[in-house]
């Protein structure tokens, strides 16, 4: 663990800069939209979401590059000299790679919920509800929104985990080819092969593993109810099938033995 | 492993299924490095056409060649960083790989650190996946050669940079130890300055040490042995004072007509 420990030290002394930067970025990004709301009003949440909407391509082009910049800075050499197994490096990544992304969609909800959402329930009243049942229903409403975040966490992690798979293992055998050009053709095209490969089986799976049960995704919540006197917070649990789930997660696990294997066994200088 | 073929009661004549068991060796007595038959092509090139050679322990074996000749293919399939496509490369008696990585100093011809590290940042990270490390050693050699710790390594000098590659590579008790072009684009004076830690740092009759070199006329005071690389063939390889002493003159001269 100690090795494990240290190439996560480095990934995270490599990366980190960057990261704290675009953090940054998007904090300055959050405090114009607070001082603008009352003005922008109607913009405000697609300005808000905006940056979101980057961050799958930014994770996609970091996990490129985390492998790419290795090679093309020569690392390489001293990477795979170390007596590791591969998965060290990968995972090592790609867990700092998480980590970032976790970083700005923790500035992201941080931010939604100052600029969009902190007002409004602070100001909450309705002319149909006491103001001890508004109160109620805004806390159910929050702890209901934090607990489908939470149900939501392991599969996005898991869904950024077969995508850095997936890239790390097209960069790998990419390498395995004598080109002297056109190389990064060729692994998108790998790419796109393995990814259509980690869909249709984890579908193939998910259908052998139907017998499993149907697993939380998210936490859903409704009033019901005849009068202001007689109302009642309806919660309800969104499940999936926990099939194409599991596929996914043995898959993914596949990928990353590959890739380590790859780095370890295949991939030279 | 032992020869026993045709051989009435051995494994081969009792049959496929019998098992065939290696008398045991001892550690000290096993090669270091073994090539049998090794080819190794790139796209259009063949590196390496059959090399074979045997390294026992506690050598200084100097890898003379002119550029191109295979030298750096040689050392990257004893550091597993190659894979041959024929033949067979054994160290300490293991397939290159996790194993041997652990036991084998590797000195890379690049430059292969972080530019954002420091030089302690850079000890302190290659330290840590080595249970050989040696702190003492690290410390006279980062004395020897007057490395700043403090310092980036990208605001190094490419001379003070080689010299962060070779403390890396000598603060281990590793059995083998691989230089590649260690002198490479050095100055005069900082090339003495490397050379005497090499000698220094090395363990001799404990370990293997193969140096890839072009500056064979500072270097060859070191070696034990020297194998001359030309075209992916090993052309010599010999005794270095059994050589000099024959040919009566420096290895620097005999290299220069050996490889014309």
């Amino acid at each position: 663990m100690r090795a494990f420990a240290a190439l996560l030290r480095k990934e995270l002394r490599q990366h980190g800069p960057t990261a704290l930067a675009f953090a940054g970025v998007l904090i300055a990004w959050a405090i114009v939209l607070y001082n603008f709301k009352e003005r922008w009003d109607d913009l405000i949440p697609p300005l808000l979401i905006l940056p979101m909407g980057f961050t799958p391509l930014w994770f996609l082009w970091r996990a490129y590059q985390s492998l790419r910049a290795e090679w093309s800075g020569r690392h390489a050499h001293l990477l795979l000299a170390l007596p590791v197994p591969g998965w060290y490096l990968t995972l090592s990544k790609f867990l700092v790679l998480l980590l970032e992304v976790g970083l700005y969609a923790a500035v992201h909800a941080g931010a939604i919920y100052l600029v969009a959402v902190h007002d409004d329930l602070r100001h909450f009243s309705s002319p149909y509800l006491s103001d001890s049942v508004g109160n109620a229903f805004i806390r159910a409403t929050l702890w209901t929104a934090f607990r489908t975040v939470l149900l939501l966490v392991p599969h996005g992690i898991l869904i950024l985990a077969a995508a850095y798979g997936i890239i790390h293992v097209s960069w790998l055998a990419s390498r395995l080819l004598p080109l002297s050009r056109g190389r990064r053709i060729v692994s998108v095209l790998i790419l796109a092969g393995l990814g259509w490969m980690m869909w249709r089986g984890a579908w193939l799976l998910g259908l052998a593993l139907s017998w499993l049960p149907r697993i939380p995704v998210a936490q859903g919540m409704w009033i019901e109810g005849r009068s202001a006197d007689a109302l009642w917070l309806i919660h309800s649990t969104v499940t999936v099938a926990a099939g194409p789930v599991v596929g996914l997660l043995l898959l993914t696990a596949a990928l990353y033995a590959a890739g380590s294997w790859l780095l370890e066994r295949e991939v030279e200088l | 492993m032992t020869e026993t073929a045709g051989v009435p009661g051995t494994a081969a004549a009792l049959g496929d299924r019998a098992p065939v068991r290696e008398a045991p060796v001892a550690e000290s007595a096993k090669p270091v490095l073994e090539f049998h038959d090794v080819h190794k092509h790139y796209p259009g090139v063949d590196a390496l056409r059959g090399v074979s050679f045997t390294l026992p322990r506690g050598v200084v074996v100097g890898l003379l060649g002119a550029n191109g000749s295979g030298k750096s293919t040689l050392i990257k399939l004893a550091a597993g960083m190659l894979r041959p496509n024929r033949g067979r490369v054994r160290v300490l008696g293991l397939e290159p790989g996790r194993r041997t990585k652990a036991r084998v100093a590797y000195l890379p011809e690049v430059d292969h650190l972080y530019a954002w590290m420091t030089v302690a940042e850079t000890l302190d990270f290659v330290r840590r996946f080595y249970g050989d490390w040696q702190p003492e050693r690290e410390r006279l050699l980062m004395e020897e050669l007057g490395l700043p710790e403090r310092q980036r390594v990208g605001a190094l000098s490419k001379g003070m940079r080689a010299r962060l590659r070779l403390v890396l590579a000598l603060s281990r008790a590793a059995d083998l130890i691989l230089l590649d072009e260690p002198l490479s684009g050095i100055d005069p004076p900082s090339r003495s300055r490397i050379t005497r830690a090499i000698l220094a740092a090395y363990r001799a009759g404990e370990q293997t040490l193969l140096l890839s070199t072009h500056e064979v006329l500072e270097t060859e005071s070191l070696f034990d042995r020297v194998l001359v690389l030309d075209r992916g063939r090993v052309v010599l390889d010999g005794d270095a004072d059994s050589l000099r002493g024959q040919a009566g003159r420096s290895i620097q001269a005999l290299l220069e007509e050996v490889l014309g």
